[in-house]
């Protein structure tokens, strides 16, 4: 079903490819023995917030391009809007290529010639790291505003040079463009207006409109930089540990792939037929979705993210950079089990043949011809990750581990409205010390709000002191936002009560108890859990329960 | 074969391809209540050591919406929200990964509702959710020997 070959990674080096074999990597892979030269390191980290000084300073710089250069920062978008695959399995592919030569693009505007970009582990963080609301970082931002005022400015600025470039593509480029369904520039160009003739007479669909004005390019803001409940699941650890569990690349008979379908063409727009993988089709789609205000906002027209020219906001590319990373860890847990990472041999040459004409390199060039083999492996553009959520995969399993996986869920004791879940403190050192695997997690129920409720989003604290009702997201104590919907009280037959998981902090202020007395590991560990109004107030807890993923 | 997955449920329409007698036996019997659809999916067998279970949603053409999945008692599932769907486009089939707590006697009680925005939730129509599966799947274990192809 799956073959292998070669990747960066030193540590695989010095194991797998003497399994593999090295004289059957295929040539354009040799190169792979590398080490990475640049590193993607998390958001949060030192390293993530230097970084995106420089993509600030790149994106300054892209910005004040003409529209006729490939590297200015609209046009830069286009590429994704006129070539990204979704629901198929080039997905991961194409959007390697198209980060790494962006992050070339960086690298050589912004004059820092160690950028690589930075990733957002939305798993740890389920909110727009709060560096991303600052200056051209936001496309709020005003010096977006002499391009994205309103869809007339816009049009003027970028539109005459973009048909200049589709007029200038090759015959293979408009083949692939007419597979998505531009058969013409104005075809193309309707998906930025939202321009239909269907149903008649034509009208502008504002749910289609690709373009977003400034003021609504982000729904997310730096006083709202959370995800919703909703979305908080879709990438949380049980979700993103799921995704990253089947052993399979591509598996057309039993459909629990790591990828999501096998097309025709990477172009091949999705449609009933596409089954998307648990990555693309939860965290990955979702996340766009909800940071442009699809969902909260009615009808249109959403922020940049929530449609495909999405790169105009600038978190886009930390979105990719995690999805990447967890292909790259998904692909080296492959290699520890030694089990194949790509398509199977009948497969292989189908999904590696497949041509990506449409990327522009970090010189401005284009790139020309290329091809999905060219992408398959971090080598092409000498990168690595600092290790983030789900790398605990890749690792052999630990005697922690297997303790955790067995652990019984520990009930909380009710006093009040907060309750005290005893654990033990072997498994809140092993919480603390794993990145994924061996998390605790909390499920609490809590009363639904009444229409009359003036709460509807509520924080989940875990052994915060008693006087401490209300946190921010960096709070040590902070495990969560659970939010509410209006129209929820209005399901007939519906509980009054709602359950949510919720992943345990993972900061050692959360489990005070841990350390005895005499400076050891504590045996137990009593935790106390409320789950308060997001703007403070008095826990609405009715129950919780801690249990290991 | 390494996999052990096998079509357990059937939801409340037919699915694309004829189903197996064994699927339509397992038929789930679903209902409409106020804002949801509700439904029983049965597992083939409860979930043994090394399985995991899945639900395979086939979405029609919901426009902006999305899909709010969850046990009848409240559990989330996962929320089902196409990126960059035309207006009239099918969505596709969503993989939801169902945590082996949200079974009940190798049973899934599903509650489906469709959010917008602004609108009441409200029970999916049979053209939005078209066909559900749910599937124990076992992944492979390493080969003995370590051999990739």
């Amino acid at each position: 079903m799956s073959q292998s070959v070669g990747t960066t990674r030193r540590h695989f080096l010095k194991t797998s490819l003497a399994v593999a074999g090295a004289a059957a990597l295929p040539r354009h892979l040799a190169f792979a023995q590398v080490p990475a030269k640049y590193r993607r390191y998390n958001v949060t980290s030192p390293q993530g917030q230097k970084a995106l000084d420089s993509y600030a300073k790149g994106i300054r710089a892209m910005l004040k391009l003409p529209p006729d250069h490939p590297h200015n920062w609209f046009r830069n978008a286009f590429v994704h809007l006129m070539d990204c695959p979704h629901g198929n399995w080039w997905f991961y592919v194409w959007h390697r290529g198209y980060v790494g030569y962006f992050e070339q693009t960086i690298r050589n505007l912004s004059g820092d010639p160690t950028f690589a970009m930075p990733y957002w582990d939305w798993t740890q963080l389920p909110q727009i790291p709060d560096s991303m609301f600052n200056g051209v970082l936001t496309p709020n931002d005003s010096e977006f505003e002499p391009f994205t005022k309103d869809i007339e400015t816009f049009t003027s600025y970028i539109q005459p040079a973009l048909k200049r470039y589709w007029d200038g593509l090759n015959a293979a480029q408009i083949t692939q463009l007419n597979r998505r369904g531009y058969t013409s520039f104005d075809a193309m160009w309707n998906d930025v207006t939202g321009y239909t003739a269907t149903p008649p007479p034509p009208h502008i669909n504002l749910e289609n409109m690709a373009f977003a004005q400034t003021p609504g390019a982000r729904y997310l803001t730096r006083a709202n930089p959370k995800l919703s409940p909703d979305v908080t699941y879709n990438v949380s650890p049980f979700m993103v540990y799921s995704g990253l569990l089947p052993t399979d690349f591509y598996d057309p008979i039993n459909q629990i792939s790591f990828n999501s379908s096998k097309t025709t063409s990477h172009n091949t727009p999705p449609s009933g037929s596409n089954v998307f993988s648990t990555l693309e089709g939860f965290p990955h789609n979702s996340t766009h979705n909800y940071i442009g205000g699809y969902g909260p906002i009615p009808k249109g027209p959403w922020g940049n993210m929530t449609n495909n020219l999405s790169p105009v906001d600038p978190i886009f590319f930390l979105h990719h950079s995690n999805m990447d990373r967890l292909w790259d860890v998904w692909t080296r847990k492959q290699q520890a089990l030694k089990l194949p990472y790509l398509p199977g041999k009948e497969d292989f040459p189908i999904y590696a043949k497949e041509p990506f004409l449409f990327y522009v390199n970090g010189d401005g060039k284009q790139v020309g011809a290329s091809y999905a083999r060219d992408y398959i492996s971090t080598a092409r553009f000498e990168y690595d990750y600092e290790p983030g959520f789900g790398e605990a995969l890749v690792k052999p399993p630990s005697a922690a581990l297997t303790a955790h996986h067995a652990m019984t869920p520990a009930k909380g004791l009710m006093k009040g409205n907060a309750a005290t879940v005893t654990l033990s403190g072997h498994e809140v050192t092993s919480h603390l010390a794993s990145e994924s695997l061996a998390s605790l997690f909390a499920l609490v129920t809590l009363p639904r709000p009444t229409d009359a409720s003036p709460d509807r989003q509520f924080d989940v604290l875990v052994d915060a002191p008693s006087d401490v009702n209300e946190v921010g997201a960096d709070s040590p104590y902070y495990a969560g936002t659970i939010a509410f919907f209006g129209g929820m009280m209005r399901m007939h037959g519906m509980s009054s009560d709602a359950t949510f998981i919720v992943p345990l902090p993972k900061r050692k202020e959360a489990f005070q108890g841990l350390t005895a007395a005499n400076g050891e590991e504590a045996k137990t560990v009593a935790v106390t859990i409320r789950v308060v109004p997001s703007g403070g107030g008095a826990s609405v807890l009715k129950s919780a329960t801690v249990r290991a993923l | 074969m390494f996999v052990l997955s096998s079509i357990a449920a059937l939801a409340f329409v037919v699915l694309q391809a004829a189903p197996s007698p064994s699927a339509t036996a397992a038929a789930a019997q679903s209902q409409q209540t106020g804002g949801a659809r509700e439904m029983t999916l049965d597992l083939p067998h409860k979930l043994r050591k090394g399985e995991t279970a899945w639900l395979l949603v086939k979405v029609g053409a919901i426009d902006h919406a999305e899909i709010q999945l969850m046990t009848q008692d409240g559990h989330p599932l996962g929320t089902i929200s196409p990126y960059g769907a035309r207006t009239g486009q099918a969505a596709g089939t969503y993989t939801v990964p169902v945590p082996a707590d949200a079974l009940a006697d190798g049973r899934l009680a599903l509650r489906m509702a469709v959010m917008e925005s602004g609108q009441a939730q409200r029970a999916p129509t049979t053209d939005e959710v078209r066909s559900l599966r749910l599937l124990i799947r076992r992944f492979r274990k390493p080969p003995p020997s370590g051999a990739n192809p």
